[in-house]
């Protein structure tokens, strides 16, 4: 492929919609990475996705254009869902992105019942489409998850891509004069992450531990598998319901349904006191989070979780305590707690500085500690774990769906985290 | 932040007979933190009005 051919086709994408003013310094980088990313793919890959943009009528908004290309790549198709509820955003943009909390296009059902057999025949000597509980002899209605074809191959190809793009990102950013920031090491972990996305056996355990999770709580439903689930098939309770962000329901229902999800999503899994067995949704997008007909709030694929162990729980709540007593020391050594410190001097002069914010009035709760993780992390001050990564981008997410359900923006806890992500 | 208070409130009852230094009963705070909370507030007052 022709890189003039590629440089052109992204002059016709306007990325003033897809990064933020706020993050406007950031867009030649942002694109120099989607090039270097697109270069990498194979020739015949490239062709068909280029092929395609060219078919795209020449006004056509960038919008549309992003969203078509997000749908080809099932690493930036994920990135498109995690901000695809970010009302920084372009309106139109968003309301693209959301597109991709769809399946889109479906898969012919021929294609599937011939894997479907192999798969399901081969464990449960089932018949397709006849599934009966044995106590109950009820009919059940399950749903059955399997990878599209070649998904596996795209996404590990994409995330070879990765491994080699953050020294690339690097360079760039000296060339820009950009703050540093480890890309490297977090396009590194997010890679690791998003090869789950494609561990149907990892999901079932997540789901099963996250059904055990949320068994007291009565709005909120997991999906409860089938005893017949393969490495490459899961199979698990029919939800009836619609996305969380087209319910439908009046004000006062969507305020409660805002509600569910903040408290099922976020204060549950924080405040819980188990030592084990604690998940935090890490993938929390509206087609991921449907309103039943009975009112309850279903979280859907559990392929990505953040297990945030006790200890970083009560290290959290500790920087909190510490920002309520103006206590830097305090601080720092919970910071310590949750991430490998780089630049204790740095840290600490960070610290300080969000400490006097408190002291002047700020208050010290979610938003105040996401912004000071954020701070940290772009600085290259304070390596993350995985788990507490994922927990941000989690944050992201999820700040835009609740503001979407409810009406409302929830800022509190929306910091910048589009830099850390 | 409202439901970690609640979460707070309902271990209050186990407090009593909790280790000194558990973090097992509410909001994730042990008797000693809350107990530093306590004592350290002319601290966390000077701090407040010396901004250091």
């Amino acid at each position: 492929m022709n890189h003039s051919l590629l440089a052109g086709l992204f002059e016709l994408i306007d990325l003033a919609e897809l990064v933020p003013a706020s993050h406007a310094a950031y867009r030649p980088l942002v694109r120099d990475g989607l090039l270097y990313f697109l270069e990498g793919l194979e020739p015949a890959r490239l062709d068909a996705i280029v092929a395609e943009q060219l078919a795209l009528p020449p006004v056509i908004r960038s919008a549309l254009r992003l969203v078509v290309l997000f749908r080809r790549c099932p690493t930036l198709h994920k990135l498109g869902q995690v901000v695809a509820h970010d009302r920084r955003l372009d309106p139109e943009l968003r309301e693209r992105l959301q597109e991709l909390e769809s399946t889109g296009s479906p898969t012919p059902i021929g294609d599937l019942d011939i894997a479907l057999r192999r798969e399901l025949g081969a464990v449960a000597n089932l018949e397709i489409g006849v599934w009966r509980e044995s106590v109950t002899a009820r009919p059940q209605r399950g749903v059955l998850k399997i990878l599209r074809e070649g998904i596996v191959d795209k996404l590990h190809e994409e995330l070879a891509i990765f491994a080699e793009i953050g020294s690339y990102l690097e360079e760039r950013r000296l060339h820009y004069g950009l703050p540093e920031f480890d890309y490297a090491g977090a396009l590194d972990s997010v890679s690791r992450l998003l090869a789950n996305e494609v561990r149907l056996d990892h999901e079932q355990r997540n789901l099963d531990v996250a059904g055990r999770f949320y068994a007291g709580s009565p709005a909120v439903l997991v999906p409860r598998l089938f005893p017949f689930c393969t490495d490459s098939i899961t199979a698990m309770e029919r939800v009836d319901g619609v996305k969380v962000t087209e319910s439908g329901l009046t004000p006062a229902g969507r305020r409660r349904i805002a509600e569910t999800l903040a408290g099922a999503l976020l204060a549950k899994p924080l405040w819980s006191r188990a030592e084990t067995g604690v998940v935090f949704h890490a993938d929390p997008h509206a087609g991921n989070l449907h309103v039943t007909q009975d009112g309850r709030v279903a979280i859907l694929d559990w392929a990505l979780v953040a297990e945030i162990d006790k200890r970083q729980r009560e290290a959290a709540i500790q920087i909190i305590v510490g920002a309520v007593t103006l206590d830097v020391e305090r601080i720092c050594r919970a910071l310590e707690e949750l991430g490998e410190p780089l630049d204790p001097e740095g840290i600490k002069q960070a610290v300080s500085a969000a400490v006097e914010q408190v002291r002047r009035g700020k208050f010290p709760g979610i938003g105040w500690l996401t912004a000071l993780l954020d701070q940290l992390a772009a600085g290259r001050m304070l390596r993350f774990p995985e788990a507490v990564i994922l927990f941000r981008k989690a944050l992201l997410t999820l700040s835009g769906v609740i503001a979407d359900v409810s009406g409302r923006a929830v800022d509190r806890f929306r910091g910048h985290a589009v830099g850390m992500v | 932040m409202l439901s970690g208070w609640f979460d707070f409130l309902g271990g209050l009852p186990y407090r009593p007979t909790a280790a000194v230094d558990s973090r097992s009963h509410g909001a994730h705070l042990s008797n000693v933190d809350l107990f530093g909370l306590w004592a350290g507030l002319p601290a966390t007052a000077a701090r407040f009005w010396t901004g250091r």
